[in-house]
C-alpha cells in the first residue's frame, strides 16, 4: 500500500530529541506518518523505540522538537488531550471494572450520554466479535480476548491515531498470528492511523505499510517492507531484518571486489563495507548465466533439513562462510551433494546488495 | 501423629513438641493479660482483688454516668475522627505525589513525612507544648487534631506508598490516554484498586489518635482532656477501678478495629 | 543524522528549537506532584520540625547567651545512670524479645497459612490494644495480691507475695509486652521470604535437622533478627509511660527525666539538651536500621 500524504489526520515529527543527560534516547527524529498509514517502529530493546512511542503518547517529554498533528503542535497538549488510542503490552485493563465498563471508559470521560456510549460500546465490541463477553470481569479472560477488547477501548471513541506498544509480545505464537492478521484488518476497516512499535522483524513485515527501523535513537531506514528487505541501508537493517549474510568486501577504485573477485551489481552503493547476501536468493550455477550473474566456488560444509526448506552452509573458496537456502523439493535434494562436495553458486546482480557499516 | 514429619528436613512433630508448648505460653503472655481486665471491671470490691468476690455493674454506672469520663471519651472519639477525616487525605496526596515524582529531592521529602514516627514522642510533647502555649492551642480540640494528625500521617503515608509502588503505573497511563487527566486517572483507577491499603492506614491514623498518651497528656486538658490522659492520671495517681470499666469498653473497640483489620486484609487476600 | 530511502522530513525547514519551553513545562508538572506532598508537609514541619528544632535552639542557650553548659551538665554521675539504666533496661528488653519473639515468628513463618493467621491475631491483638490498657492490666496481674502472686502461693510454689511491680521487673514484663509485636511482625515477614528449598538441600546433603537449622536457615534468618532488634532497641529507648507506671518510681527513663525536667522543674535546658541527645541516638539508629534492611533485601532474595 502507498502512503497518503495528505496530511489531513497524519503524523508530523521534526527534530524530536529526548535526552536523559548525556544519553541521547532519541536523536532529531525526523517522521512523517500519513494519514491512514500503519507505520511501524521497529528495533531491538533500548533502540529508543518505545520512547519514541511514548513521546508521541505524551507520557514521556521530548527534550526538544516537535510533534504536530493537522498542523496543531502537540508540546503542550497532555496526553489526555490527545485524543490517541493507545494499546499496551499487558492490556492494561482496569480489573476494578468488567468489560462493558472498561470499553466504555473513554467515552465516560468524554461524558458522553448513556444511549450514546451503550450504542458505540456495543459497536466495538462487535468489531472485536466480543459482544457476548460484555458483563464479564477482566480477570476471567484470555490473553487474546483482553487484547481484542482492549483495541476496542482503544477505537471506541473514534481516535485520530491509533497507538500500539508491542501489544502481542505476551501471546504465543499461532496467537500472535492471527492477531496480527486480525489488527491489520481493523485498521484498514477504520482507515485510521497507525503507530506501531515491534522487536519482531516479521511482525512488522506482515503488517506495516512503511517500516521506520530505529537504533540508536535514530532512524536507520525508513520505507516499505520490500524496499527494507532488499535494500537495505546498512548492515544492521540487514542483519535485523530477515536472515543475511555479510561478506566484507574491498574496494578497488570505483568497483568493489570480494577477494579479488569483481563484484556485478545493479546499484550505486557509496560507502559500501559489505555483500549482504539473502540466503533464499542464492541459486545454483547453471552455464549461461555469467552476463547477470555472480559465481561463487565453495565446498558444502553442513546440511541442515529445516521442515520446509534445506539450510545449506557453504565455505568459499576465500574461506568465508555463506548460507543458502532452498525449498526441499526433490529436484533440490538430488541435486545437492554431501558435504566436502564442490558446489558452484550464482547470485543475481539484483540481489548483490553492497551496504556500508551500520555499527550494530 | 505426632510421629508425623513436621518439616521438609524430616523432623518430627514430637522432637518439636517443646516448641509448640513455648509458643502455646507465648502467646498466651500476649493474650491473656489483655482480657484479665474484664472480669474485674465487674467486680464489686475497690481493690483489685482477682477473681473478685462479690459482682457487680458499679463501676460501669460510674464510668457512664460521670461528666468527667463521658466527656473525656467524647474528646477522644471525635479527636480520633477528625484525625483520620485529615491525615488519610493528606497521607494518600503525600504517597501518591511522592511516588510519582522525578524530584531529586524526593527521598529527602520521604524522610520528612515519616519523621514524627521517628522523633521520640515525648521530645515532640514537649515542643509542642512551647509552641502552642504560644498559639493559644493548649487545652484545644484543634491542637490536639492537628498534633495527632502529625502522628498519624506516616502510617497512612507508609501504608498507601506500599500499595502504591505493588500498583502498576500502566493502568493510570491506559486511563490518561482514553481521556482521563492525572487526577481523574488516580480517582478512578488507582484509588479504587488501593483502596484496602487506604482503609488500613485509615483505621492505623484512627487508633493512633485514640490511643496517643505522651502528647494528649501534655497538651490537652480542662475542657479537652482526651481519655487516655484522663486514664494516664487516674492510673499514676489512684486506682480508681473505673478504669478496669473504661479498659473494658477500650477493649471492645480494639476488638472491633481487630475485626476490622482481619476482613479487610482478608479481602485482599481474595481479589 | 536520519537515512531514508523515503521522501524528505515535513515540517519546518529550520526547525526552531524550543528545548526552553518544554523545559518550563516540565518543571511545571513536577510542582504539581510536589505541592500534593505540600499540605502533610507544610503540618509537619511546623508541629515537628519547628519545636524540635526550637528545643535545639533552647539546648544551647543560657541567660540569653550561647552556651554548651546544659551539655555539660548531662556528663554527670546523676545522668550517667539515667542513660546507663535507660540503655540496660532496652538492652534487656530487646534481647528478651529475641528470644521469646524468634520462636514465635519461626513457628508461623513454617505453619500453613491458616493456623499462622490465627496466631496472627494473638499478636495483633495486643498491637490493637491500648497502651494503657495493657499497662493496667500488668499493674492487676502483677500486684501482691494479683493473679500471679495468687496463683503461685495457691500452688505452694512460693510462701510470701513477690514484688513484680513497681520496681525493675514489672517495667520490664511490660515492656516486653508492648514491643513483642514490634519484634515478631517484621520477623515474621523476613522468615517467610527465606526459600525452604536451602533446606531441602542441607537435608538432602546429609545434614540432620538441626544441624540444617543451625547451619542454613539460622544464618539467613539473622538480617530480620537485627532489623527486629534495633526498632525494638530505639523505641525502648524513647519509651514513657510504661516505666511511669509500672516503675513506682524506682525506674527513671530518658524520657521521663524529659518530662520532669520540663513540667516539674520547668528547666527548658536540661530538658532540651537531654532531648537532643536521645533524638541524636534515636537518629542514628534509625539510619542503621534503614541501611540493615536495605541490605537485608539484597540478601533476602525476596
Amino acid at each position: 500500500m502507498e502512503a497518503e500524504l495528505n496530511g489531513s489526520t497524519g503524523l508530523s515529527i521534526s527534530g524530536l530529541s529526548k535526552h536523559y543527560g548525556s544519553f541521547r534516547a532519541l536523536d532529531a527524529i525526523d517522521l512523517a506518518i500519513g494519514a491512514g498509514e500503519f507505520m511501524t517502529l521497529l528495533g531491538p530493546s533500548g533502540s529508543g523505540k518505545t520512547t519514541l512511542l511514548m513521546t508521541i503518547a505524551g507520557f514521556t517529554r521530548p527534550t526538544k522538537g516537535h510533534i504536530r498533528i493537522a498542523g496543531r503542535d502537540l508540546a503542550a497538549v497532555p496526553p489526555h488531550k490527545r485524543n490517541f488510542g493507545m494499546v499496551f503490552q499487558h492490556y492494561s485493563l482496569f480489573p476494578h471494572l468488567n468489560v462493558a465498563e472498561n470499553v466504555a471508559y473513554p467515552l465516560r470521560m468524554r461524558r458522553m450520554s448513556r444511549t450514546d456510549t451503550e450504542q458505540r460500546v456495543a459497536h466495538a465490541l462487535d468489531l472485536v466479535q466480543l459482544r457476548h463477553l460484555s458483563d464479564q470481569r477482566v480477570g476471567n479472560l484470555s490473553g487474546g480476548q483482553k487484547q481484542r477488547i482492549a483495541l476496542a477501548r482503544a477505537i471506541v471513541f473514534e481516535p485520530d491515531v491509533l497507538l500500539m506498544d508491542e501489544p502481542l509480545s505476551a501471546l504465543d505464537k499461532n496467537l500472535r498470528e492471527q492477531m496480527q492478521f486480525e489488527i491489520r484488518s481493523l485498521h484498514d476497516r477504520l482507515g485510521i492511523t497507525t503507530v506501531y512499535v515491534t522487536h519482531d522483524q516479521r511482525e512488522a513485515l506482515t503488517m506495516s505499510d512503511r517500516i521506520a527501523v530505529i537504533n540508536h535513537g535514530r532512524i536507520a531506514q525508513l520505507g516499505t517492507p520490500t524496499d527494507l528487505y532488499n535494500r537495505p541501508a546498512d548492515s544492521f537493517v540487514a542483519e535485523f531484518l530477515g536472515e543475511s549474510t555479510l561478506l566484507p568486501i574491498e574496494r578497488s577504485g570505483v568497483d568493489y571486489t570480494l577477494s579479488g573477485q569483481p563484484l556485478r551489481h545493479d546499484h550505486s552503493a557509496p560507502d559500501a563495507r559489505y555483500l549482504m547476501v539473502r540466503p533464499e536468493k542464492l541459486e545454483f550455477w547453471e552455464p549461461g548465466l555469467e552476463p547477470t550473474h555472480n559465481r561463487f566456488n565453495g565446498t558444502i560444509e553442513q546440511k541442515v533439513f529445516q521442515g520446509d526448506s534445506l539450510q545449506i552452509r557453504i565455505r568459499l573458496a576465500s574461506g568465508q562462510q555463506i548460507v543458502m537456502r532452498r525449498p526441499a523439493r526433490r529436484t533440490v535434494l538430488d541435486r545437492i551433494g554431501e558435504g566436502g562436495a564442490e558446489i558452484a553458486l550464482a547470485l543475481h546482480s539484483d540481489d548483490t546488495v553492497l551496504v556500508p557499516d551500520g555499527a550494530a | 501423629m505426632l510421629q508425623g514429619n513436621a518439616t521438609d528436613t524430616q523432623i518430627t512433630h514430637l522432637q518439636r513438641l517443646w516448641l509448640y508448648i513455648l509458643c502455646g505460653l507465648i502467646l498466651i503472655y500476649l493474650v491473656f493479660p489483655i482480657f484479665i481486665v474484664v472480669p474485674l471491671s465487674f467486680s464489686d470490691s475497690r481493690f483489685m482483688r482477682f477473681p473478685p468476690k462479690d459482682w457487680s455493674l458499679r463501676w460501669y454506672i460510674n464510668f457512664l454516668t460521670s461528666p468527667e469520663w463521658r466527656a473525656a471519651i467524647w474528646v477522644s472519639l471525635r479527636a480520633a475522627v477528625y484525625t483520620t477525616l485529615l491525615a488519610t487525605p493528606l497521607g494518600v496526596a503525600a504517597a501518591w505525589g511522592l511516588a510519582r515524582s522525578r524530584l531529586p529531592a524526593a527521598r529527602a521529602l520521604v524522610l520528612a513525612v515519616i519523621s514524627p514516627l521517628i522523633v521520640p514522642v515525648i521530645i515532640t510533647a514537649i515542643g509542642l507544648f512551647y509552641l502552642y502555649a504560644r498559639l493559644n492551642l493548649v487545652h484545644t480540640m484543634t491542637g490536639i487534631v492537628l498534633a495527632h494528625t502529625c502522628l498519624a500521617i506516616p502510617f497512612v503515608f507508609v501504608t498507601v506508598s506500599s500499595a502504591l509502588s505493588h500498583f502498576d503505573i500502566g493502568y493510570e497511563r491506559a486511563a490518561r490516554s482514553l481521556g482521563a487527566s492525572q487526577l481523574r486517572a488516580f480517582m478512578t483507577v488507582t484509588l479504587p484498586q488501593i483502596s484496602p491499603a487506604v482503609m488500613s492506614g485509615a483505621l492505623f491514623a484512627f487508633f493512633t489518635s485514640l490511643d496517643e498518651v505522651v502528647i494528649s497528656s501534655i497538651i490537652s486538658g480542662g475542657e479537652n482532656t482526651t481519655l487516655t490522659k484522663k486514664m494516664f492520671s487516674g492510673l499514676r495517681d489512684e486506682l480508681d477501678p473505673t478504669i478496669a470499666a473504661v479498659s473494658s469498653f477500650l477493649i471492645g473497640i480494639s476488638l472491633v478495629i481487630l475485626l476490622l483489620a482481619v476482613l479487610m486484609s482478608k479481602g485482599r487476600n481474595d481479589d | 543524522m536520519t537515512a531514508q530511502s523515503d521522501t524528505a522530513p515535513a515540517g519546518n525547514a529550520v526547525p526552531d528549537d524550543n528545548t526552553r519551553q518544554l523545559a518550563a513545562a516540565g518543571r511545571g508538572e513536577t510542582f504539581r506532584h510536589f505541592a500534593l506532598t505540600f499540605p502533610a508537609l507544610l503540618l509537619i514541619v511546623v508541629l515537628v520540625f519547628g519545636p524540635v528544632g526550637w528545643l535545639f535552639w533552647l539546648s544551647l542557650i543560657e541567660d540569653g547567651q550561647f552556651s554548651l553548659a546544659h551539655y555539660q551538665r548531662m556528663w554527670t554521675a546523676a545522668y550517667f545512670e539515667i542513660f546507663s539504666q535507660t540503655f540496660r533496661i532496652s538492652l534487656l528488653v530487646t534481647g528478651l524479645a529475641i528470644l521469646v519473639g524468634y520462636p514465635l515468628a519461626y513457628l508461623m513463618s513454617q505453619l500453613p497459612r491458616r493456623i499462622a493467621g490465627l496466631m496472627m491475631i494473638c499478636v495483633l491483638l495486643p498491637f490493637w490494644t491500648s497502651l494503657l490498657v495493657r499497662t493496667y492490666a500488668w499493674m492487676v496481674l502483677l500486684q501482691r495480691r494479683g493473679l500471679i502472686n495468687h496463683a503461685l502461693i495457691g500452688t505452694g510454689v512460693i510462701e510470701r507475695p513477690l514484688a513484680l511491680v513497681n520496681n525493675l521487673t514489672g517495667t520490664v514484663i511490660g515492656m516486653l509486652h508492648i514491643m513483642l509485636p514490634f519484634m515478631i511482625l517484621p520477623l515474621f515477614a523476613s522468615l517467610r521470604t527465606i526459600d525452604l528449598t536451602y533446606m531441602r538441600s542441607a537435608s538432602n546433603l546429609g545434614a540432620s535437622p538441626i544441624r540444617a537449622y543451625w547451619t542454613v536457615f539460622f544464618p539467613l534468618s539473622l538480617p530480620g533478627v537485627f532489623a527486629g532488634a534495633i526498632l525494638v532497641f530505639v523505641l525502648c529507648l524513647g519509651v514513657y509511660v510504661t516505666p511511669a507506671l509500672l516503675g513506682g518510681g524506682k525506674v527513671v527513663m530518658v524520657s521521663m527525666k524529659i518530662q520532669q525536667n520540663a513540667a516539674l522543674y520547668f528547666d527548658w535546658g536540661a530538658a532540651s539538651s537531654l532531648g537532643v541527645i536521645l533524638l541524636a541516638i534515636t537518629v542514628v539508629l534509625f539510619w542503621l536500621l534503614s541501611r540493615l534492611t536495605r541490605i537485608e533485601t539484597m540478601f533476602g532474595g525476596g
